[in-house]
């Protein structure tokens, strides 16, 4: 990332597909392969990784200029997970059969690369408004991804798209043998190996794409 | 300010300093949110149990379920009743001096020493190795005539991954099935995970638990026939296996028989 400051606008719309967290950054794989067999918890788990990014890097961006070098991952770790735990605690009280359902992933936010990579790589250097729109975007750009994987693997898998019925499948009498691949975990690994390849390629036609090889190619 | 901010007294103050707002921030959470997340346990389980027995609910699911559900608990050695004011020692009691059947958690207690019952290897067919000593049952009313049109009793076993947990309602001849609901599992999506549909635990109405000896009788098997088998889940065999043998354990002796056979001979009481 380069070092000058970014417009507020850029700042939203450059994660959600050139710098995509998930598809070009390769962050975040734990979870999207674990909660996108249905779109409500992809979408739930979208929307709470995008305000847990968001706030934390709100937070941490206003701090920064007090938070001692030597502890700093500490001093983000403590902010972040306070967030997850306040999401997880809403989600259980507003939307329980839904946080029964993702389960330990709530809380495994914490461990999420984007909101930590997002956090020290741009709120430590950059202003709070400007940090937050970051962090919204990269929180919308993984939403984004979680929510294709999740349509494809619903409509295959039960065929079903946020509960509601798309291809009746054979064993309530009607005519589409489910795929039951897709309901697994690996089956993300496929999809999103594959989002990747056609983002990848799809962006080469605009730009030159350079590859880092100091990126950290793991969740 | 850069050279001072990274002193090791600054550290320690500023790191202290966001300790304590965040464990603020997190405990005013928590404590906020801790009555309606209660609230929402308890309707999820309240549903559960209505489901079970057949009872739909539309509006205020608390007021439904108050109308048609008692609990009770029940000493499964003996299959007899624990008196509400012996059970308020067992299960804790509400501000009023009411019981908390409702709540009662069986599966944490049955983890317990002092309050669960240890099952022998040989007769542990569900995988649990231990329950607890004492159960809520879940009794349906009547609300036309009085009395008591069926008894809920939680069960749970091993099924392929995971443990699954289910409420079968048994009608008052203490041997025929008048509904069951799968409310917790880890079973495969798709497979296993089927347990839960409609379409699937309709068919366990009207069939028999025991036969003529008395014997626990139900099963879940590939082409099923005759009044105590359901049809297998295809591609989920093992899942099916579970879910006989879950049945079976809390049918048999360890678990609710000797509270069924006493329906049997007095009705539910």
């Amino acid at each position: 990332m380069a070092n000058e400051m970014p417009s507020a606008k850029e700042a939203f719309t450059r994660p959600l597909l050139h710098e995509n967290p998930i598809m070009i950054q390769v962050l975040g794989i734990c979870s999207s392969l674990a909660v996108t067999s249905n779109m409500k918890t992809a979408l739930v788990m979208g929307l709470a990784v995008m305000a847990v990014t968001a706030f934390s890097n709100l937070i941490i961006s206003s701090i920064r200029r007090w938070i001692p070098n030597s502890v700093r991952i500490i001093a983000q770790m403590t902010v972040i997970a306070s967030l997850v735990i306040i999401v997880d605690q809403l989600l259980k009280a507003f939307s329980y059969d839904l946080s029964k359902q993702l389960s330990v992933y709530v809380g495994l936010i914490i461990t999420n690369c984007i909101v930590m990579g997002r956090a020290e790589a741009f709120a430590m250097k950059f202003p709070p408004v400007l940090s937050f729109m970051d962090g919204l975007g990269n929180g919308v750009g993984y939403a984004l991804v979680l929510c294709a994987v999740g349509a494809v693997r619903e409509i295959f898998g039960s065929g079903t798209f946020f509960g509601l019925t798309v291809l009746p499948l054979v064993q309530n009498d009607g005519w589409y043998e489910s795929n039951g691949l897709m309901l697994m975990p690996p089956c993300a690994f496929f999809l999103i190996g594959l989002f990747i390849w056609l983002s990848n390629q799809a962006l080469k036609t605009h730009s030159k794409h350079e590859y880092d090889t100091s990126r950290k190619d793991a969740s | 300010m850069a050279a001072s901010k990274d002193s090791t007294s600054r550290t320690f103050i500023v790191i202290g300093l966001l300790c304590l707002v965040c464990s603020l921030m997190v405990c005013v959470a928590v404590v906020l949110l801790k009555p309606l997340q209660a609230k929402q346990i308890q309707n999820d389980r309240e549903l559960s149990i209505l489901e079970a027995a057949g009872i739909t609910v539309s509006g205020d699911i608390s007021k439904i379920y108050a109308e048609n559900i008692e609990a009770r608990l029940v000493n499964l050695e003996s299959g007899k009743y624990v008196p509400n004011d012996k059970a308020a020692k067992i299960v804790g009691q509400d501000k009023n001096g009411k019981a908390l059947i409702d709540g009662y958690n069986f599966v944490s207690e049955s983890k317990l020493p002092d309050s669960s019952v240890t099952i022998d290897s040989k007769m542990d067919v569900a995988k649990i190795r231990t329950r607890a000593r004492y159960m809520p049952v879940y009794l349906v009313k009547n609300t036309v005539s009085g009395g008591y049109k069926s008894v809920i009793l939680p069960f749970y076993g091993q099924g392929l991954w995971s443990t699954m947990y289910g409420y079968l309602a048994v009608a008052g001849d203490g041997n025929t099935i008048m509904g069951v609901k799968y409310y917790s599992h880890g079973e495969t999506p798709g497979l296993g995970g089927e347990i839960e549909n409609p379409k699937f635990t309709r068919q366990w109405i009207g069939k028999k638990l025991f036969d003529e000896a008395g014997a626990p009788a139900f099963a879940v098997v590939k082409n099923a026939s005759g009044e105590h088998q359901v049809d297998a889940l295809s591609g989920a065999t093992l899942t099916s296996n579970g879910v006989t043998t879950s049945v079976k354990f809390w049918t048999d002796s360890m678990g609710y028989g000797p509270y069924l056979q006493r329906i049997k001979k007095g009705g539910i009481k």
